[in-house]
């Protein structure tokens, strides 16, 4: 089980715990575990942490020669640039010797 | 050495955003002249080159955080210790995403080369990372033999 669907099953028992409470008469703390089991999840679900740059329209897309590894996916990836709008783009290295 | 920039033609030349011409890519994968690159390099000098212009300094700031979701990840996984990924991600995506705005920055001056490239780095709130890439924007020509 990833870290990320613990996460996800912490949030889901502060919620049920929540609606246990509220239905046992206590709502003030059921509220709020059930306000916290739901930013939980919904901090998880939606969270926005992957970075790509937006590529222009008509963008001629160059080697560059710049490789690394990327240390989420230990893919190795290669950089490309539009010498026209000075954008750079990464693709996986596999991807580009197909292309090539 | 990294560098970034190198190929055939390109048109919308009448942004002006194209770099000068008459210059040699170094990655050895293109042709002789006529190259125009994009070069970062983190030396003052670049062997078979000097400087032609120097357009000023170049830089790409950008500050990004985790969400909840990974600042929850990444606090379970430091109760275990090593490391932590959720944050290894966030850096390097924001160095990405400095670089290349710091690359699109010099492309705007008409540069084809950044040299003295360096990082900086601070934290802002905790859970916010800001990375600056800076260098010198020029533009590079192949030194005659």
């Amino acid at each position: 089980m990833t870290l990320r669907a613990i996460v996800f099953v912490l949030g889901g028992i502060a919620v049920a715990a929540g609606a246990l409470l509220v239905s046992g008469g206590s709502r003030g703390p059921g509220i709020y575990l059930i306000c916290v089991g739901f930013t939980m999840v919904l901090g998880t679900a939606f969270e926005r942490w992957r970075y790509r740059s937006a590529p222009p329209a008509g963008a001629h897309w160059e080697p560059t020669g710049e490789r690394f590894e990327d240390p989420t996916t230990g893919e190795t990836l290669e950089v490309n640039y539009d010498r026209t709008s000075g954008e750079r783009r990464y693709i996986r290295a596999s991807d580009n010797a197909q292309r090539s | 050495m990294t560098f970034a920039g190198a190929g055939g033609p390109v048109g919308r030349q009448s942004r002006g955003l194209r770099p000068p011409r008459g210059i040699l890519s170094l990655d050895g994968r293109s042709a002789k002249k006529r190259v125009a690159v994009m070069l970062v390099v983190t030396t003052e000098n670049v062997p078979g080159y000097h400087v032609r212009d120097v357009k000023g300094q170049v830089f790409g700031v950008v500050v990004r955080s985790r969400g909840l979701g990974g600042n929850i990840m990444a606090g379970l996984r430091s109760l275990a210790g090593g490391e932590i990924t959720e944050y290894t991600q966030l850096l390097e995506e924001a160095r990405r995403h400095a670089v290349d705005r710091m690359v699109k920055n010099a492309t705007l001056m008409q540069a084809n080369a950044i040299i003295m490239m360096r990082f900086d780095s601070a934290e802002i709130g905790q859970t916010m990372s800001e990375i600056v890439a800076y260098g010198t924007a020029v533009v590079l020509e192949r030194a005659s033999a």
